[in-house]
């Protein structure tokens, strides 16, 4: 299971991108809008929208291989968690409404701390339907925190089951 | 919807390669696997050209060099739009005038971002352009 600490810090709301690859191994980045972690489980669902995804979705459709990084800011706390896509599918109005959430939290906090802010309505902007889900199922997670122990993977054991 | 440019870097870019908000990279390994984290800083070099910080041997660094594609995203700090760039690693430079100028720029940003004694330039890393995206996923 996820470490509930770390449940607690990828529902934040904390900047988060998703990286893949495609069949010729030829990465794409990724922006996420929410982040869902799996109660008592080893998933994280990851909302991205369509508009943006397809190369992302498409990746995944060939090989499933997930890097996904959640960054605090102003503390600079980082992981990654590396896994594999369960599925792709529709985001449903909870999910919608939990990245609605997650969007709004985000805006406040990055309007507090950051030192170049984003401009008037930009989560507004970010509200674009229709999102998917991912759900990744984490094998590792890596502490990414920039310092000493950046790249060290996390006492993390996958308990075999989404 | 995403727009495709050509891959040369258009002026309306520039700003987003000042460093003032981080960028964000991924590779891959030969073996297959991603690997995604912040980049701090993205460094215009000619039109077709962009030098990437390297800062640690990490992950990223050991990818690049067994496979030298790589997926860069940038947030313009003007109007926050994100633009996603395909680029491929050429060379690695470690004098001036690029590294000079590059660790420079690191210097103050790390000095914004508090990370003032962690981040250090190794060198800079030249990339080709392959593709440049605007990635328009925002209501106007």
């Amino acid at each position: 299971m996820i470490p509930a600490d770390i449940v607690e810090f990828v529902h934040g709301p904390q900047i988060a991108l998703i990286g893949t690859r495609g069949a010729s191994l030829r990465p794409t980045s990724a922006r996420t809008v929410g982040l869902i972690a799996g109660p008592a489980s080893d998933t994280i669902s990851i909302v991205v929208p369509e508009a943006t995804g397809a190369r992302t979705f498409e990746n995944l459709t060939n090989n499933g291989r997930i890097a996904l990084i959640v960054s605090e800011f102003p503390s600079h706390r980082t992981y990654q968690f590396k896994g594999t896509c369960l599925d792709i599918g529709p985001c449903s109005a909870d999910q919608n409404a939990v990245r609605n959430l997650y969007l709004e939290k985000l805006d406040a906090r990055m309007r507090e701390y950051l030192w170049v802010k984003p401009p008037a309505g930009y989560i507004e902007r970010l509200l674009v339907d229709p999102s998917r889900v991912i759900r990744l199922r984490i094998e590792t997670i890596f502490d990414q925190t920039p310092g000493p122990n950046a790249g060290q993977p996390l006492p993390f054991k996958p308990s075999g089951g989404p | 919807m995403k727009m495709a440019v050509r891959a040369q870097i258009p002026e309306m870019l520039m700003p987003a390669l000042q460093g003032m908000l981080p960028a964000n990279i991924t590779t891959c390994s030969l073996a297959g696997e991603p690997n995604t984290t912040e980049l701090s800083q993205v460094y215009y070099v000619d039109d077709h050209h962009v030098a990437l910080s390297f800062q640690f041997f990490n992950k990223t660094i050991r990818n690049v060099r067994e496979n030298p594609y790589v997926s860069v995203l940038l947030i313009h700090p003007e109007n926050w739009d994100n633009w996603r760039l395909d680029l491929r690693y050429i060379r690695s430079e470690t004098s001036a005038p690029l590294f000079d100028d590059m660790d420079m720029k690191l210097e103050v940003i790390a000095s914004m971002t508090g990370m003032k004694g962690i981040f250090k330039l190794r060198a800079a890393d030249v990339y080709e352009v392959l593709a440049i995206e605007l990635l328009n996923d925002q209501r106007r």
